[in-house]
């Protein structure tokens, strides 16, 4: 009788033995699970080699785990510090080596790499593979133009990343707008205008096609007003002191009209632009 | 030749009956029905995912199938004697090689239109749940990593036969072929690596001569995946596909002919 309890009780101590050292062992290992969040990265050269013929499955694996990195951070409350962030920009370029058509690593960093990492030239050292592969995808060299104008402060580079945006199939009419705007503001008129008029030939709706010869338009207004500013200025030696002087010297025969409604002016940077900003003036 | 066909089916047949063919399918079914809650983690991408999951798990069962049945198939008879009862018949060593050869490329095509179909109805299910902005699936593609992937592993079972041929133990044959898969997925890789140069690495000319040497020794199996192309919709020209395909078809044919030459000179005990 008491040998046939010797295995059930030597079972139930090792159990309990199990489940005390299974717990012991949890709580000291959710440090090192913590910490391979951060993921060992081996070089991409490498990781091309040792992916074999699962390269798009590996990218996938570290795209989620860099997602889900991210994602527990913000639901754990904490802020992500500058050698973290430059670890997410490490793994979503090695996913994008792995797989430079993969969408998403793209849209992952433009979203958390520009605003929330303030890291908008490696968002869009990122999105320049993005641009490079997906040659038929206009988001990708739209959101490289955004980001050169916005956080970087460059106008002239993107409004070149708007135009390439805006020459790509489907892209929305209003990105050539933008790109011409950009361009306008920033370097000749004449850029904008060459890039509205193939625009214009291009596009196949109506409504869209009025706008864009609206703008086009206005642009010539102001590109002819600065040329004759340039005039004026190389007659008289110094700048009109507004735009009705340029008439009354005989610089100009008449005033452009402005398309949108608004007034041709002279800017305090001796620049001309109009009221109506290149929008309808109601 | 006139064995050939009675070899080939019998090695079809008992290759069917094998557990390590159930086993694995219902590992496969298992997989391909996580495809649609694995897909979903990603916020844009969701067919390419689906595409990814379906044919990376098609090509790994279809890889362990290929290296567990080719080197069982011929080891069994070796190690189970019964060589010796089918070579007292007449046959031909070499039609031995050629019939257990073709045998088993039928248990690769079957299998790889089974794992095929599911990874199909698993994606094409991914795909008809999602809208059309979160991607398609690009069935002509898809269709062809499948084709090409097949191809891919019946170059594999060629080369455990080569080693088949001569290896005494079934182990030996396996890590071989093992070995010659992880060269063959590699190898075009490294070779344009050290091509290209990376920045501040000095790269040894004798180690390049040696990898461009390995580049024509062993099969490239890399020129048979297609998978990424299937799973973005990328064009794939012809002229690739057929230069992959007759790579494959005269590699396959070089691995069996010196298979059955040297099985032909093989002492049995």
């Amino acid at each position: 009788m008491a040998r046939a309890l010797v295995a059930p009780s030597v079972l139930a101590v090792l159990i309990a033995g199990h489940l005390f050292f299974a717990f012991q062992l949890q709580s000291k290992r959710v440090d090192i699970v913590q910490q391979s969040e951060e993921l060992r990265l081996f070089p991409p050269a490498a990781m091309k080699l040792l992916s074999l013929e699962y390269r798009d499955l590996v990218a996938d694996l570290i795209f989620s785990r860099t997602m889900s990195f991210h994602g527990g951070v913000l639901k754990r409350g904490e802020k992500l510090d500058a050698p973290t962030w430059q670890a997410i920009y490490q793994r979503l370029d090695a996913v994008s080596q792995l797989d430079p058509y993969f969408v998403d690593p793209y849209y992952f960093g433009q979203a958390v790499l520009t605003w929330d990492a303030q890291m908008p030239r490696e968002a869009n050292a990122l999105l320049d593979r993005g641009r490079r592969y997906r040659t038929e995808d206009w988001v990708m060299p739209f959101f490289m133009g955004f980001n050169a104008f916005y956080f970087l402060h460059d106008k002239p580079q993107g409004a070149a990343y708007l135009m390439e945006a805006a020459q790509r199939p489907r892209s929305p009419p209003l990105v050539g707008l933008l790109a011409a705007r950009l361009s306008s503001e920033s370097s000749g008129g004449e850029t904008a205008i060459a890039f509205l008029q193939e625009l214009e030939a291009k596009t196949d709706d109506q409504v869209a096609k009025e706008e864009i010869r609206k703008r086009i338009g206005a642009l010539r207004g102001i590109w002819i007003l600065e040329r004759a500013v340039q005039d004026y200025r190389g007659r008289f030696g110094s700048a009109p002191a507004d735009l009705s002087e340029l008439v009354k010297r005989g610089v100009l025969g008449e005033l452009p009209t402005d398309p949108y409604g608004g007034v041709f002016y002279l800017n305090n940077q001796g620049k001309v632009w109009t009221t109506s900003d290149l929008r309808p003036v109601t | 030749m006139t064995h050939l066909w009675p070899i080939a089916k019998i090695t079809f047949l008992e290759g069917l009956r094998s557990r390590v063919f159930f086993g694995l399918f219902i590992v496969a079914l298992l997989l391909f029905s996580s495809t649609y809650t694995l897909s979903y983690l990603f916020p844009r991408d969701v067919v390419k995912v689906a595409v990814d999951l379906g044919l990376g798990i098609t090509s790994l069962i279809g890889l362990i199938l290929t290296l567990f049945l080719g080197t069982q198939l011929l080891a069994k008879d070796l190690e189970q004697r019964t060589i010796h009862m089918v070579l007292a018949k007449a046959v031909s060593r070499s039609d031995y090689i050629v019939g257990k050869f073709a045998g088993l490329a039928m248990i690769i095509v079957c299998s790889m239109v089974v794992l095929g179909g599911f990874a199909s109805v698993a994606s094409w299910t991914v795909d008809r749940l999602t809208a059309d902005q979160y991607g398609v699936i690009h069935w002509p593609i898809f269709l062809l990593a499948l084709l090409m992937m097949t191809l891919m592993l019946m170059l594999l079972a060629s080369v455990i036969f080569f080693f088949s041929s001569f290896a005494s133990s079934t182990f030996l044959a396996l890590g071989l072929t093992l070995v010659i898969y992880l060269i063959g997925q590699s190898v075009e890789e490294l070779k344009h690596f050290l091509e290209t140069g990376a920045e501040g690495v000095v790269i040894s000319p004798v180690f390049l001569k040696i990898v461009t040497g390995a580049y024509y020794i062993f099969p490239n199996l890399a020129a048979f995946n297609f998978k990424a192309q299937a799973a973005h919709g990328l064009a794939v020209p012809l002229a690739d596909v057929v230069w992959s395909f007759l790579y494959g078809v005269f590699y396959i044919g070089v691995m069996i002919t010196s298979s059955a030459w040297i099985f032909r000179r093989r002492e049995f005990s």
